[in-house]
């Protein structure tokens, strides 16, 4: 590979660079005008009733984590269920190897007490 | 699928799977000693299963791991500094606290360094080093009633994860110059054709420098190490400073000194260039510590430029000198460590050198043992560290690299200097309110048959030392073994 292969990606790194330089040289052109709406925190259009800073279980923290894990696991248990009929028995222990590793964590949550809600 | 010649690794990684189950157990008892009985049968078998597999090369996993003497040898490394640290653990707070955890969390971390030790691909070979680093991070944080803990766990964690994404980064370009991730068809695509202009291939080289140089803390990616280092469970510092040391320089002897061999010219300069930076930096930083722990991260920074002297000559010689010095370096750090284990059990200070003043005549044999791994890490004949670093400055200078040669020794001079220091205020400080050292304890049996054992170590692999070269020699040869 000639190193004039990899010029594309100095243009995009040029580009990109330009844009945001642009965008930094153009907030110092010309006035501002501040108004009560512009310094609004942006929540996709809708209007802020409640303060943001609000405090909420660290329970809601630790049943997320174990959603991504699992869901996590899915993705991986999807694709080797599409192949396992020529992937054999290799792909079927490989992957029971990976789900017994990840239901010892569970076993483990579990009697730790992290599923309890308080 | 053989899964035989894995079996070392699956057995360590089986275990941390039963201690932890053990601390979720039903009963008392199985909960308190449950996890360490599981990690202490479980090393000891690894350890067995290793001896076992010792030999010529055979292929697991469809060829991601690889059994041979390297990787067997290492793994016996790995498995004594993991010993080592679960029985400096016995009534460590957080080893009391969360048994499991912390047991588990070593073992997982000794399986992530195995993988390194005997990765057959780039992705064995990244998987295992995330797997041990992020086991790691955790560890340096398990004592979360302390808030240096804490930060050394984040620390750690951050500047780990910049490391880690280098290093796949320059996987990713290795694997797009060889065209393989198989480390052996990597060394023979590269060793047809002429590559050593590529640039994606310079590139590749400069990333898993930088990344390996992260977890090995060699200059300039150390900043990380004495802070971690200092905030870290004492017992997880030692087996962070032996353990994950050996695991980078043998990722660095897999690649380098194995698939990347013939490119000797291009990568030469660059690696001598950061073990010269790294004895230099390391040994003058340690001069003005106060601090035990942080001193030995800056002397760990200063070995790991002395190792990678020996990864810079590039040849078998290197190879074994560098596996020579990494079982020694392991035995007379564990020696170092566990005298500040022992101290800081006793006084709230204790990991301060000054709180070590007069310890030597109040408690002899931990005296002894602390000169021992003083004398050795600052190279005296006839220890362990003194024919070391002999054979690593040896193995440069016969490559020409006498620049090399020259900063090691006289870095090695240099250290002499903080080394001994320690010892003077051992053997002949007196403790700031005058009189004996306060409050000497007993100091548990396992703490101090492992100080005692290493330092015995220490002394033996010196003496013993051509017995040990042999089988370094073996180990090494098994890097470019077809």
């Amino acid at each position: 590979m000639e190193l004039s292969d990899y010029l594309p990606i100095v243009v995009f790194l040029a580009a990109g660079l330009v844009v945001g330089l642009g965008i930094l040289a153009l907030s110092k052109v010309g006035r501002t005008k501040q108004n009560q709406v512009k310094g609004l925190p942006y929540e996709s259009g809708i209007l802020a009733t409640t303060p943001v800073r609000q405090r909420f279980s660290i329970d809601f923290y630790l049943t997320a984590m174990l959603f991504i894990v699992f869901d996590i696991e899915l993705a991986f248990i999807y694709p080797v269920a599409m192949v396992l009929r020529d992937a054999g028995a290799t792909a079927l222990i490989s992957l029971l190897s990976f789900m017994f590793t990840v239901v010892v964590a569970l076993v483990w949550v579990w009697r730790k007490g992290a599923l309890e809600w308080r | 699928m053989n899964v035989v010649p894995a079996l070392p690794l699956m057995i360590v990684a089986g275990g941390a799977c039963v201690a932890l189950l053990a601390s979720a157990g039903p009963g008392g008892r199985v909960r308190r000693d449950g996890p360490f009985w599981a990690g202490a049968a479980t090393l000891i078998a690894a350890a067995v299963m290793s001896l076992v597999l010792w030999g010529d090369r055979q292929e697991a996993l469809g060829g991601g791991y690889r059994a041979d003497r390297f990787s067997m040898l290492l793994n016996l490394v790995f498995l004594a500094a993991a010993f080592c640290a679960l029985l400096f653990s016995v009534r460590e707070p957080a080893g009391v606290d969360r048994r499991g955890e912390y047991i588990s969390l070593l073992l997982t971390s000794t399986a992530g360094m195995m993988l390194v030790a005997g990765a057959g691909d780039l992705i064995a070979l990244f998987l295992g080093i995330e797997i041990l680093s992020v086991a790691l991070y955790v560890l340096c944080a398990l004592e979360v009633w302390r808030e240096r803990s804490l930060e050394a766990g984040l620390k750690y964690l951050i500047v780990g994860a910049v490391g880690s994404s280098f290093f796949l980064y320059g996987l990713a370009f290795l694997f797009g110059a060889s065209g393989s991730v198989k480390l052996s068809v990597i060394g023979e695509n590269l060793s047809v054709a002429s590559f050593t202009d590529e640039p994606l291939l310079l590139v590749a080289m400069a990333l898993i420098v930088t990344g390996l140089a992260f977890k090995a803390s060699a200059v300039p990616f150390h900043m990380w190490t004495p802070d971690v280092y200092e905030g870290a469970p004492t017992p997880i510092t030692a087996f962070m400073a032996t353990a994950t040391k050996v695991a980078a320089l043998a990722a660095f002897l897999r690649i380098f000194g194995g698939a990347l061999t013939d490119l000797v010219d291009t990568w030469q300069v660059a690696i001598g260039v950061v073990a010269a930076a790294s004895v230099i930096v390391g040994n003058v930083g340690a001069l003005v510590q106060r601090n035990f722990k942080r001193l030995l991260a800056y002397s760990s920074i200063a070995q790991a430029g002395y190792l990678l002297i020996g990864v810079a000559a590039g040849t078998l010689q290197g190879a074994e000198s560098v596996l020579y010095y990494l079982i020694a370096y392991t035995a007379m750090t564990l020696a170092a460590f566990a005298v500040i284990i022992i101290r800081e059990r006793e006084v709230e200070d204790g990991e301060m050198v000054d709180a070590l003043a007069g310890y030597g005549r109040a408690r002899p044999v931990v005296g002894v043992v602390a000169t021992v791994a003083m004398l050795s890490l600052a190279g005296f004949p006839p220890l362990s560290g003194f024919i070391g670093k002999f054979l690593l400055f040896g193995s440069a200078a016969e490559q020409g690299l006498w620049w090399l040669a020259v900063i090691g020794a006289v870095g090695s001079v240099v250290s002499v200097a903080y080394y001994l220091r320690v010892l003077r205020v051992m053997w002949f400080g007196t403790p700031a309110h005058g009189g004996e050292p306060r409050k000497l304890l007993t100091i548990p049996a396992p703490v101090l048959i492992t100080a005692v054992t290493a330092a015995v170590a220490v002394v033996g692999f010196g003496l013993g030392a051509s017995l040990l070269m042999d089988v370094c020699r073996d180990a090494a040869a098994a890097l470019l073994a077809a």
